[in-house]
């Protein structure tokens, strides 16, 4: 009788400790902005609705955005960026699924260089993607930090010669999610 | 004890069956839909339903964004048939100024000064319902306009004004628009004009009219727009008729975006520029060639923080 009683208390022992490592944790308010600099113009826009979900047990991550939440200072380039360039009644989110490559121990604090490889949709169109940026490890808390270049041609966003010199070749992206544990 | 290890049992099944859906293996698309079914997709609001906050002379449901001026000029030649010596209405012009703010998103003011009988206006637009991307709520959206306006001609023999108040002109129009698809909007106007004095004695003093408009998009930056408000008055009848010198408004045109600025290029049998004008002093005729061809030019400018992110 004891016998059983111990089978049960180790197997629930070692399944806890397995549940402990399947945990996910949720980002709801990150935040993604962008900024294209020429000489013409300066262009930014934040978002900061973006969710995000990681997966600790295999590293994987998926985030997703609406178009239409990109704040612009500017209220008629706003209004341009949905209507004529990314097109977001069309295509309302952008997204992205992957891996991160790196095994990293969520269970110690501490800053890891990460690199994210997977699939970027923007504009309806995939693109495999590397990438790189930081991912701080905090309690109960991971935070995760990303710079990246995403150039519009490869989305197939069209950009008229009318306004080429003030659009960048390469817009610059920052990403800040920062998660907790999803219960 | 009994008890206990039945209890325990039952945690361990439980825990095991949690344990093990966690376990199994989760593709990342699994992980995207996850994501759709903590935070579903959001029905959003309509934008871009017209380029402009006007669809020719009358105004759409679009209004300035909040802490954005718009800088318009309008502007109208003479008419068409008024012949060589006029060099077909080139000759002439009239223009209207305006300044149009937006307060908040949806609510926004401005002031305008014609030439065209020296008129001041000055307008209040509120937009209180956004059609959404998605469900069956909200199909339309829908604003609110409340607009005086102010003749400052010198009182004269065919046009005398005794005192102030009757240079006085009121508006109250709600616009409905749906965007169908990119390419398609509509708009229904209705529309009540009140004049304190009108043009000729034996006009009406308050209009009712219905306005309809639309646009197609031809290309991403340019569209096809017309417009036609018609004036009930003579359907009521019983005293409510209007001088029938008078003509309802049709306009057709073009909007041509540029970056900062959109164009409206434009032909239409009215030379006012305001609800007043339009929808009330127009004798022109299209078949007549009484067309008056313009441009409205609408600039904005955006006062909000310049911030970098």
């Amino acid at each position: 009788m004891n016998r059983l009683i111990k089978t049960n208390l180790t197997l629930l022992l070692i399944i806890i400790s397995m549940t402990g490592y399947t945990q996910k944790y949720i980002c709801k308010n990150g935040e993604t902005s962008f900024f294209s600099e020429t000489p013409m113009e300066d262009i930014s826009a934040l978002n900061t609705k973006v969710v995000s979900l990681i997966n600790t047990e295999d590293g994987s991550l998926a985030v997703k955005m609406n178009i239409i939440d990109f704040e612009f200072p500017n209220k008629l380039m706003q209004e341009h960026f949905n209507e004529n360039y990314l097109e977001s009644e069309k295509y309302p989110k952008s997204v992205f699924s992957g891996k991160i490559l790196e095994k990293i121990d969520f269970s110690k604090d501490g800053k890891h260089k990460v690199t994210g490889q997977g699939n970027i949709v923007i504009h309806g169109q995939a693109q495999k993607v590397n990438l790189e940026g930081t991912l701080t490890v905090n309690g109960d808390q991971l935070i995760l930090e990303a710079a990246y270049l995403i150039k519009p041609e490869d989305y197939n966003i069209e950009i008229p010669s009318l306004v080429i010199t003030k659009i960048a070749k390469e817009i610059s992206v920052k990403s800040k999610f920062v998660y907790n544990k999803l219960s | 004890m009994k008890s206990v290890l039945k209890n325990t049992g039952k945690l361990t099944l439980f825990i095991l069956l949690f344990g093990f859906r966690h376990l199994h293996a989760q593709d990342v698309d699994d992980l995207l839909g996850e994501l759709d079914e903590i935070s579903p997709d959001q029905a959003q609001n309509i934008t871009a339903t017209f380029k402009s906050t006007r669809i020719i002379n009358g105004h759409s449901i679009e209004t300035v964004a909040k802490n954005h001026l718009d800088f318009r000029i309008s502007h109208r030649f003479g008419t068409l048939n008024s012949g060589y010596n006029n060099l077909f209405g080139l000759d002439e012009s009239r223009i209207r100024i305006g300044l149009e703010y937006g307060i908040t998103d949806d609510l926004m003011i401005g002031a305008g000064r014609s030439s065209y009988l020296k008129e001041y206006d000055y307008f209040l637009k509120y937009r209180f319902l956004h059609q959404k991307t998605k469900g069956l709520l909200n199909p339309v959206t829908v604003t609110l306009l409340v607009s005086v306006s102010t003749n400052t001609m010198d009182t004269s023999p065919t046009m005398q004004f005794f005192n102030n108040l009757e240079r006085q002109s009121y508006v109250g129009q709600l616009m409905i628009a749906r965007k169908f698809g990119e390419r398609l909007s509509l708009e229904v106007n209705p529309t009540v004009v009140h004049r304190n004095k009108t043009e000729t004695p034996i006009d009406a003093n308050t209009l009712y009219a219905m306005g309809v408009g639309g646009r197609l998009k031809l290309s991403k930056r340019t569209t096809f727009n017309a417009e036609y408000f018609y004036v009930a008055n003579n359907l009521i009848g019983n005293g409510f008729e209007r001088d029938p010198a008078f003509r309802n408004n049709l306009s057709l045109g073009f909007d041509i975006e540029t970056g900062g600025h959109v164009f409206q290029l434009h032909i239409s049998n009215s030379r006012g520029m305001i609800e007043k004008q339009f929808i009330g002093d127009t004798q022109d005729e299209w078949l007549k060639g009484g067309l008056y061809y313009g441009f409205n030019i609408s600039r904005i400018f955006s006062f909000d923080k310049k911030e970098k992110h």
